[in-house]
């Protein structure tokens, strides 16, 4: 009997490339949208199924089809606009210096288009490096080092019941949850512990190790706070308490 | 439908809808007519360009990679629609741009196309797995008993694992073969992560059963 872990997988990959190489007919884009969407029958669904065991190109490009076409993300409203804000940058770069070509009978050779195609391009080019440029440094000033922001973790499982509170500094802090139950995202309600006054909401979504980060550059006024996790439908999830004391020793 | 499963995208295609491929495609003959360009393709970027990002976050660790990369998708399309002639559809034409701009860039990183080591099919020149105390030494591996073994864990696994059902079967060789994490592999067979984890424990669990003399761990 083999003891070591390894030699399952080994024995697995080994079965797996036996069966055939990596296929040589790969489905197109479409039909991996189609695939994503749950258009195609049955048979071909499982076929295609099976293919992405064997196939690494096909499933990023079906991973690609997902995030293209799938479902709509919570903020993906909130991102389009600031996508809109990033293109009144970027379009007028475009547009400016672009040329509409004018509609003809027959269009011309591309000889003839080729240098307005190359001039769009080079305009395109530009407006994007700019762009990317004013992207970079407003990058570079969100991820400019804070000195000495202390991170509080809070952990699955400290529930109301049993009370764990926590006790915080006034001023720029970094909340960290890691919560038992994963959801693809999460809701922090921060309530006054009080009087179970809601101050301020917002989602939240797990990092590659199902870690929720809360940033507060401002910090919370002194008080006792309750944090509440609650999942999309409104369930809640795990409680904490957070008592922001100027008193209290540094973090 | 089973607690976990998801609907079908056939199913929430209507929130997206028909009016939205139209508004689409309607941009893009605009754009190739020549008629106000700055809108048509505004219309493309705000709609792509958080799904380009999303799709590539959790990819490209590098924000600025990421701004390169996304920079460069949307170049591509800019200079590719006055040449797209309409003959596929316009969302399959838009997928192929983004996914050969990220597959060149991933074909460019250590490790290469796949980062997984191949597996030879050919027995013999198989690398030798590091041996543990007490097991066969790596000189006994090529011996004809060893070589029977070997043949012998290979029936046995395929039996166990063609016993299995198919989801769990596809979850477990996602991930052990593919190296793919569980939200990956949810997307790629449309269930939830939940359920992913679901049928990998309790392909775990079925395969240990028939297959603990044979494998000391199983492990996935």
């Amino acid at each position: 009997m083999s003891e070591n872990p390894a030699d399952f997988r080994e024995a697995l990959s080994e079965l797996i490339e036996l069966a055939g190489p990596e296929p040589a007919d790969h489905p197109s884009g479409e039909r991996w949208i189609a695939y994503q969407r749950g258009e195609l029958p049955a048979e071909e669904e499982a076929r295609l199924a099976e293919h992405l065991v064997h196939c690494r190109d096909c499933f990023d490009l079906v991973q690609a089809a997902d995030a293209l076409f799938g479902e709509k993300s919570a903020d993906e409203e909130s991102e389009k606009l600031a996508s809109a804000a990033v293109w009144r940058l970027l379009g007028p770069e475009l547009s400016g210096k672009t040329k509409a070509p004018v509609v003809r009978a027959r269009r011309p050779g591309w000889r003839f288009r080729l240098p307005y195609a190359l001039a769009a391009a080079l305009v395109a080019l530009l407006g994007m490096t700019a762009w990317n440029l004013e992207q970079r440094s407003a990058l570079q000033a969100l991820r400019a080092p804070r000195a000495n922001v202390p991170i509080y973790d809070f952990s699955g499982g400290e529930r109301l019941s049993e009370p764990v509170e926590k006790t915080a500094r006034p001023g720029p802090s970094v909340l960290v949850f890691h919560p038992t139950e994963e959801r693809k995202v999460y809701r922090l309600a921060v309530r006054d512990a009080g009087t179970r006054r809601e101050l301020s909401s917002h989602d939240l979504r797990p990092n590659a190790d199902f870690a929720l980060t809360f940033d507060l550059p401002e910090g919370l006024p002194p008080g006792r706070y309750q944090l509440e996790l609650a999942e999309d439908s409104g369930r809640v999830l795990e409680t904490y308490l957070l008592r922001v004391d100027a008193t209290a020793p540094g973090g | 439908m089973k607690a976990g499963e998801s609907t079908p995208r056939s199913e929430r295609s209507g929130e997206r809808g028909e009016g939205d491929r139209e508004a689409l495609e309607r941009a893009v003959r605009d754009f190739k007519r020549g008629a106000d360009r700055e809108a048509s393709f505004a219309l493309l970027f705000t709609r792509f360009r958080p799904r380009v990002e999303r799709f590539l976050a959790s990819r490209v660790f590098s924000p600025e990679e990421r701004l390169d990369l996304t920079q460069t998708i949307f170049l591509r399309i800019y200079q590719g629609l006055e040449g797209y002639r309409g003959e596929g559809s316009l969302e399959g034409w838009l997928l192929q741009i983004v996914f050969n701009v990220y597959r060149k860039w991933r074909d460019r990183q250590p490790g290469g196309p796949h980062a997984v080591p191949e597996v030879a099919l050919d027995a013999h020149e198989a690398p030798e797995p590091p041996t543990a105390p007490g097991s066969p030494s790596a000189a006994d591996s090529g011996s004809p008993l060893d070589q029977v073994v070997r043949r012998e864990r290979l029936l046995a696994l395929r039996e166990a694992i063609t016993g299995l059902p198919p989801q769990q079967r596809l979850c477990m060789e996602l991930r052990v073969y593919q190296e793919r994490s569980v939200k990956e592999i949810g997307v790629a067979l449309k269930i939830s992560p939940e359920t992913v984890k679901a049928h990998l424990f309790q392909a775990r669990q079925r395969l240990w059963d028939r297959l603990h003399g044979t494998f000391g761990e199983i492990e996935f």
